[in-house]
């Protein structure tokens, strides 16, 4: 089974430099959790907009960090920002866990 | 060290940070330094020396307030680090009781009661011919005012583009993890300004005339195209580079239109980043 972060981008951008990736995973976490948060206050009809927003927001970091696969989830929130509540409730909870996955990843580089 | 400098406005921009800090419930401290006291008005450059190797990898933000004083900003609360940075403060103004620490989430409405007095306290300026900068076109349409002293002073800045021994780089990026990664690999090489806005990018931009700019497209208030259209119109040198998740037709036409000079879709990698820099240079 392949990681869930291919790090190999980022760690040329940082040049190996651990700190600075350690601040950034920080950053990371304190940004996807704040974004996990918003999904889930506009999962109705009205906050359609919203929802994309933040979705092409978490799409944008994850891809930056190299969590290709929490990208990929992301970006399929962001194009379905007009589907049913249920259907968006059930890509949050993907979104969840695959998040889990890749916190757990990055945490055991920390 | 990513220290950004806010010294356009800054007294409203740090109302938004403090905004900013209580909506997200983030840690952040603040150490306010009342320079005006003293007659002190310190230099951008001499800010960013006195910090560098105290401030290490950490993001942090200086606004200068019009009236002289400056506030030191940054994520985290670490103890030791605050007492460094007032050690080196008042090494440099030896004059006691200068400083105040804030903690802007816990302390936030205390600051923003004095920012809000700064704000009143600011006479309007008699030059300032408001001319607006953006067009209300577009869904998320902002109307900013330029005035002439900043037109002025722009100009200049941008003669002096040719002499400059080291590259001037502007992110104007809204995810901070993205921003971060991005001004810290710039940042090695290039004197570089990162901001999340396009407002505030716009401070920036005629604050110092970057000579490039990497422009995220998706922005709170103005966007990316917004911005570009009206850089683009104020400036015939201006060098762009589209940064976005998104690589939509309508995107990358938006931008050929706005003379933007690149177009990268995230993620982000050092080489696409690296060949924007080498074409500006042709």
């Amino acid at each position: 089974m392949s990681e869930p972060v291919d790090l190999k981008n980022l760690r040329e951008m940082t040049d190996g430099d651990k700190e600075m990736e350690k601040s950034l995973f920080q950053e990371f976490f304190s940004s996807f959790e704040d974004g996990i948060k918003a999904l889930k206050a506009s999962l109705g009809d009205i906050a359609a907009e919203t929802w994309r927003k933040n979705a092409h927001a978490l799409k944008g970091i994850s891809l930056n960090l190299g969590a290709n696969k929490l990208g990929e989830l992301c970006k399929s929130a962001q194009e379905k920002n007009t589907s049913p509540q249920d259907a968006k409730k059930s890509l949050l909870a993907e979104i969840e866990w695959e998040y889990a996955e890749v916190k757990k990843f990055l945490q055991g580089c920390m | 060290m990513l220290i950004e400098i806010v010294n356009k406005n800054a007294e409203e921009a740090l109302l938004s940070l403090i905004e900013e800090v209580n909506r997200k419930n983030t840690a952040m401290v603040g150490i306010y330094f009342q320079l005006s006291k003293v007659g002190a008005s310190p230099k951008e450059d001499d800010i960013i020396n006195m910090f560098k190797s105290m401030l290490g990898d950490r993001q942090a933000k200086v606004y200068f307030f019009r009236d002289g004083d400056i506030l030191i900003a940054w994520h985290g609360a670490q103890k030791a680090l605050i007492e460094e940075v007032r050690k080196k403060l008042y090494e440099q103004y030896p004059v006691e009781n200068l400083d105040s620490y804030y903690d802007l989430h816990a302390q936030g409405e205390e600051l923003r009661m004095l920012i809000k007095k700064k704000i009143e306290a600011i006479p309007p300026s008699p030059k300032a011919t408001n001319q607006p900068l953006l067009s209300n076109t577009g869904k998320q349409s902002t109307t900013l005012k330029i005035d002439s002293d900043q037109i002025a002073f722009f100009k200049a800045k941008a003669k002096e583009r040719k002499g400059r021994m080291k590259t001037e780089v502007l992110v104007v990026e809204d995810q901070n993890f993205s921003k971060q990664l991005l001004v810290g690999m710039l940042d090695k090489n290039y004197k570089t300004y990162g901001t999340a806005s396009a407002e505030q990018g716009m401070e920036l931009y005629l604050a110092h005339a970057p000579d490039i700019v990497f422009l995220d497209i998706e922005l709170p208030g103005m966007n990316g195209h917004q911005f570009a259209e009206q850089i683009n119109k104020l400036d015939p040198d201006s060098y762009i580079v589209m940064v976005t998740a998104n690589s939509y037709t309508d995107d990358v036409m938006r931008a050929k239109n706005n003379n933007a000079k690149g177009y990268v879709v995230k993620p982000y990698s050092k080489q696409k980043i690296l060949d924007s820099l080498k074409n500006l240079k042709k």
